[in-house]
């Protein structure tokens, strides 16, 4: 956890069912961006690429910049998330066994 | 004879079931267990929702159809409507602000930043045209992380400047077909409104409303102005309907 968590309100308080949600709603976050820059890479080989028409070249720049601008921040964010859920994995599966 | 074997049939067949029920039992209180171990920091879980924003793109790549363009508009309103309930009800003290993840300790008692965020994207995609909203909504997205993270490394001013280089290039990308010069007067102005957007703390507007607002009005007031002087101005399509022309 970084200092900036101060400013947050405390989310080990958070309902369970809250976090379990955000939880769950991790990969819609990480995947949907990724899903619509790929609808804009497409059109742009459909349409421009294949079809030669240049007015399509911004779908292609701005698919690139929606990837690169998404996984740059996706990764730090996927890193937190394992670094803590194997810590807690471990404990969790250490006290099932006990 | 028939009666016992269909005792002993429906014996067995009710073991089975409740050993089913039991190991479905066990496997979701084992999913329940995991989910309950992730932590994960909810910085980080709000850059992403700021990126994942970027999405709302599709609203103008989806197909041209006149029953598509009139939904996708009363959708986006009424995902801000239940928003706005929702966190009206949050303020009110009817649901408790544990029930959201991730809200900053100063939005306890005023709407929380996504709400902001929703307003500004809402008007920005149904009332102002393509090539004003999109780097807009971009700014939001992008420059808006980018630059909390060099300014929280790095400083403030270089916060600004990664600001304003993120921005005007988000502007050229969308407006380079304008033509040069206005291209790069859109581009310094806009970038300029975001950062401002972005810098400029109040406690009843978030910046997060800002960042768009700021640029989209500025360029607009640019845009007349260039229309007032004479200037001929027709702005961009930057985005075509998926599979056909607007």
């Amino acid at each position: 956890m970084t200092q900036q968590n101060t400013e947050y309100m405390d989310t080990q308080a958070a309902n369970e069912h809250v976090r379990r949600m955000a939880v769950l709603l991790s990969p819609v976050l990480i995947m949907t961006p990724l899903v619509i820059s790929i609808i804009l890479l497409v059109q742009w080989f459909i349409q421009g690429y294949l079809q030669h028409d240049a007015r399509y070249t911004t779908e292609l720049i701005l698919g690139v910049v929606i990837i690169v601008g998404n996984i740059l921040f996706d990764i730090p964010f996927v890193q937190s998330l394992r670094k803590s859920s194997t810590k807690k994995v471990h404990e969790h599966d250490k006290d099932l066994n006990e | 004879m028939k009666k016992l074997n269909h005792d002993v049939l429906s014996r067995s067949g009710k073991e089975a079931l409740q050993k089913a029920r039991q190991k479905v039992i066990e496997q979701r209180d084992e999913l329940i267990g995991k989910l309950d171990a992730l932590r994960f920091d909810p910085h980080w879980y709000r850059r992403v929702v700021h990126t994942a924003a970027a999405s709302l793109l599709l609203y103008y790549v989806l197909p041209a159809y006149e029953w598509v363009n009139n939904g996708k508009v009363y959708l986006v309103l009424g995902l801000l409507i239940l928003g706005g309930i929702i966190e009206v009800l949050r303020i009110k003290g009817i649901l408790h602000s544990k029930n959201f993840f991730g809200l900053r300790q100063y939005e306890r008692e005023r709407a929380g930043s996504y709400l902001y965020f929703s307003v500004a994207a809402v008007l920005l995609l149904v009332v102002f045209p393509q090539a004003i909203a999109i780097p807009c909504l971009l700014c939001a997205c992008l420059t808006d992380p980018i630059m909390g993270e060099i300014r929280y490394r790095f400083g403030k001013t270089a916060g600004i400047i990664a600001g304003f280089f993120v921005s005007f290039i988000l502007f050229v990308i969308t407006w380079y077909s304008a033509g040069f010069t206005i291209m790069m007067i859109v581009s310094v102005v806009g970038a300029c409104g975001a950062v401002i957007g972005e810098t400029v703390k109040y406690k009843w507007i978030d910046d997060d409303f800002l960042i768009q607002m700021v640029p989209a009005l500025v360029i607009v007031i640019l845009m007349l102005g260039l229309i007032y002087l004479g200037v001929n101005v027709s702005l961009p399509v930057v985005l075509y309907p998926f599979g056909g022309t607007i």
